[in-house]
């Protein structure tokens, strides 16, 4: 079998030019796919685990289909369900600079609230709070830093409420690089200053997160969240994880589907290739069966040569993929997958290789490759040998 | 017909079944023009084309057969995938169950591989032998295949397009909680002693090559293994005892060792059937009693380990 293989890779050599055109496309094919799969598993990977960190429940007040403000007393009321262990009110919102149609994501933090959310803990360690107290100040993520600075506001900002005042704020800091993906478009500052922009009163939140850690006590305390206020409505972490694993086999599935159809072009062409083989190709097997090789033995040569060719476009491909996206981060699919209509997110992608996904892709490639030449070769080898060698 | 695209691993699943599937009905009508009017004697230039058409088909077989291996294994990682997006079920166990194609399915797999290596092993016995005492065998064997493939493929499109989203389904700790849907109302021990008794009784007969009680026993050792795997052997390799599952053999936290365990089941299967169908020698029988302590060994492995230690 070794030896096949290796007169495989021998005859491969000899006539490199004539596969150049298949292996070519065929490695671009598999380019492309394996980048978008890499992009899209290493997003939904930096997705699971922020959401990982995540509060377990996440508690709204919709009134007529919108979301308002939840006043502060339900905060109280959810901490006397047995099983929350913690709850905490949230004030952020979305702050519209409208010359440029873009928003930023303003974000009130309460720096002498001990039960501070983890992610915010790590991101805040080396802050000195009663300096960054001492005058309206803000944290700002990269994205907006680099707005900031086009706009020549590189000191500070001034906001407008609702209320027609005016609000300056100083930049104190930049959000480290690495968390760029989420917290690009970010502003943080302290609650009161984010209520006043944001013009929620002083008694409201915009929503409150909860802690359950006992998974066995989660359900009862949903629905204990449900009767307790009628117009709520109630976030769990599990939605959202299913939300986004529908939202990701939703793109993968149109953009697979899309795959399907270049696929069997691509195809039909391997099998056009073999349809129409040159003299000299018709001679080499001729001369094979005349030396008293069986036909299978012939077919089989063939379908080890593409298989080496099919084998190698795949690998070449999947290694390219991996320096385009995890070296280079991906230059121009970059912006299909994070959307480019707000601020620039400059986001590098963490390396992330979903195993099962390389082999849906190898049998996806490799097998459809195989049985789409079978049938022109086997033609081509049956051929009367007297009629090709004369 | 949402569901096809719910998930991409389903689409890609059905897209090739499909794929094989034309090219088998390919093979299907030159198979059935060969098996028409082939006469082995007979020196005409149809009988030359008939030969030659034999070539196509068993490459066509062949190389389906390679996929099938794959993608059987692919099929099952895919239900292990929904598992996530259907509520309540927490491995592959309750995907099956979510409706009545499931274990079909599972099973219809496992017998197109069984049959395609058998007829493989067929093919190449009948390539040794001038005489090709097999030829019309094989391709009527392919008929059959045929027949399997093809009904696998509706039970997997019916399976796929009937499975809801929306209702829960078990899991697999509530479907194999109770001892109580074994055969005979044995108690898992006594199965696990059968089990035993049997692969004893089995290489027995493989070892003095015995047709029909080999046939018989491994008629009896199927069912068994499955019952022994799940009620038996299965809480050792979790190492919890009121974990029972099949499915969850496959997951990372255990090694993947249900991979190697069907693996080697499917192998000891297809060696014991070639040894009482295709090849009667030493060889062969040897090799399935080797597949078959390999899968025992793997299975009780952890069970000794317990009782060991």
């Amino acid at each position: 079998m070794f030896a096949k293989l290796h007169f495989a890779l021998l005859l491969l050599i000899r006539s490199k030019k004539k596969h150049t055109a298949i292996f070519v496309i065929a490695t671009l094919l598999i380019f492309i796919l394996a980048s978008t799969l890499f992009i899209s598993s290493s997003i939904q990977n930096d997705l699971y685990k922020t959401l990982a960190t995540q509060a377990d429940f996440t508690l709204q007040r919709y009134r007529a289909g919108h979301l308002v403000d939840a006043p502060v007393e339900w905060i109280d009321t959810a901490l006397e369900i047995e099983g929350v262990k913690a709850a905490t009110g949230r004030v952020y919102g979305e702050h519209y600079y409208e010359p440029k149609e873009q928003h930023f994501l303003i974000i009130g933090i309460d720096f002498y609230d001990t039960q501070m959310h983890q992610d915010m803990q790590k991101l805040l360690k080396n802050l000195d709070i009663e300096e960054f107290l001492s005058r309206k100040n803000m944290i700002i993520g990269s994205g907006v830093k680099a707005f900031f600075d086009k706009y020549h506001y590189f000191n500070s900002y001034t906001f407008r409420p609702p209320e027609r005042s005016k609000e300056k704020l100083y930049i104190y800091d930049t959000l480290p690089q690495e968390s760029n993906l989420f917290s690009s478009d970010v502003i943080l500052m302290d609650i009161n200053e984010a209520r006043k922009i944001l013009g929620i009163d002083a008694d409201h939140v915009t929503d409150i997160i909860l802690s359950v850690p006992n998974e066995s006590e989660r359900q009862k305390v949903y629905e204990k969240l449900i009767i307790s206020h009628f117009d709520t409505r109630i976030i769990t972490k599990e939605d959202i994880k299913r939300h986004y694993q529908n939202l990701f086999n939703y793109k993968g599935g149109l953009f697979l589907t899309l795959y399907i159809v270049t696929l069997i072009t691509f195809l039909l062409l391997l099998y056009q290739r073999y349809t129409m083989v040159t003299t000299k190709e018709r001679q080499e097997i001729a001369l094979l069966r005349s030396l008293g090789w069986k036909i299978d033995a012939i077919i089989w040569l063939k379908v080890g040569e593409n298989g080496i060719i099919a084998l190698f476009a795949y690998l070449f491909g999947v290694i390219l993929a991996y320096i385009y996206v995890y070296f280079l981060d991906a230059p121009l699919l970059q912006a299909i997958f994070l959307g480019s209509d707000n601020l620039r997110t400059e986001a590098s992608f963490t390396p992330y290789v979903n195993i099962s996904d390389l082999l849906l892709l190898f049998a996806l490639f490799v097998i459809p490759f195989l049985l789409a030449i079978i049938i022109p070769l086997w033609r081509l080898s049956i051929e009367e040998i007297s009629e090709t060698l004369r | 017909m949402y569901s096809l695209f719910i998930s991409p691993e389903i689409t890609f699943s059905l897209f090739l079944h499909l794929l094989l599937f034309v090219l088998l009905s390919i093979a299907l009508y030159h198979t059935l023009i060969l098996l028409h009017s082939y006469k082995r004697e007979a020196t005409s230039a149809l009988q030359y084309s008939l030969e030659k058409r034999a070539y196509l088909i068993a490459t066509i077989i062949q190389l389906s057969l390679f996929a099938y291996i794959f993608l059987l294994f692919f099929f099952i990682h895919t239900l292990e995938g929904l598992a996530s997006l259907l509520p309540g079920a927490m491995c592959a166990a309750g995907v099956v169950e979510a409706n009545i194609y499931g274990l079909p399915l599972i099973l219809l797999h496992f017998c197109i591989i069984i049959l395609s290596l058998l007829w493989i092993s067929l093919h190449q016995e009948d390539l040794r032998n001038k005489k090709s005492p097999y030829f019309k065998r094989k391709f009527q064997l392919f008929l059959a295949l045929y027949m399997l493939i093809a009904t696998a493929l509706i039970t997997e499109l019916l399976f796929f397009t009937q499975l809801d989203f929306s209702t829960p389904v078990l899991c697999c700790s509530t479907l194999y909680r109770q001892s109580s849907t074994l055969p005979f109302s044995l108690t898992p021990l006594q199965v696990a002693l059968l089990f035993y008794s049997i692969y004893f009784l089995l290489i027995f007969s493989l070892y003095k090559r015995k047709r029909v009680p080999t046939l018989l026993l491994i008629l009896l050792f199927l069912p068994l293994s499955y019952y022994a795997t799940t009620y038996f052997f299965s809480p050792y390799i979790y190492e919890l005892p009121t974990h029972r599952c099949p499915f969850c053999l496959l997951h990372k936290e255990y090694y993947f060792i249900g991979y190697f365990l069907y693996g080697t089941y499917i192998l000891a299967l297809y060696y014991t059937l070639k040894s009482c169908f295709v090849k009667k020698d030493k060889n062969t029988s040897y090799k399935s009693i080797f597949f078959l302590t390999l899968f025992v060994f793997i299975l009780s492995f952890n069970f000794i380990k317990f009782i060991v230690i």
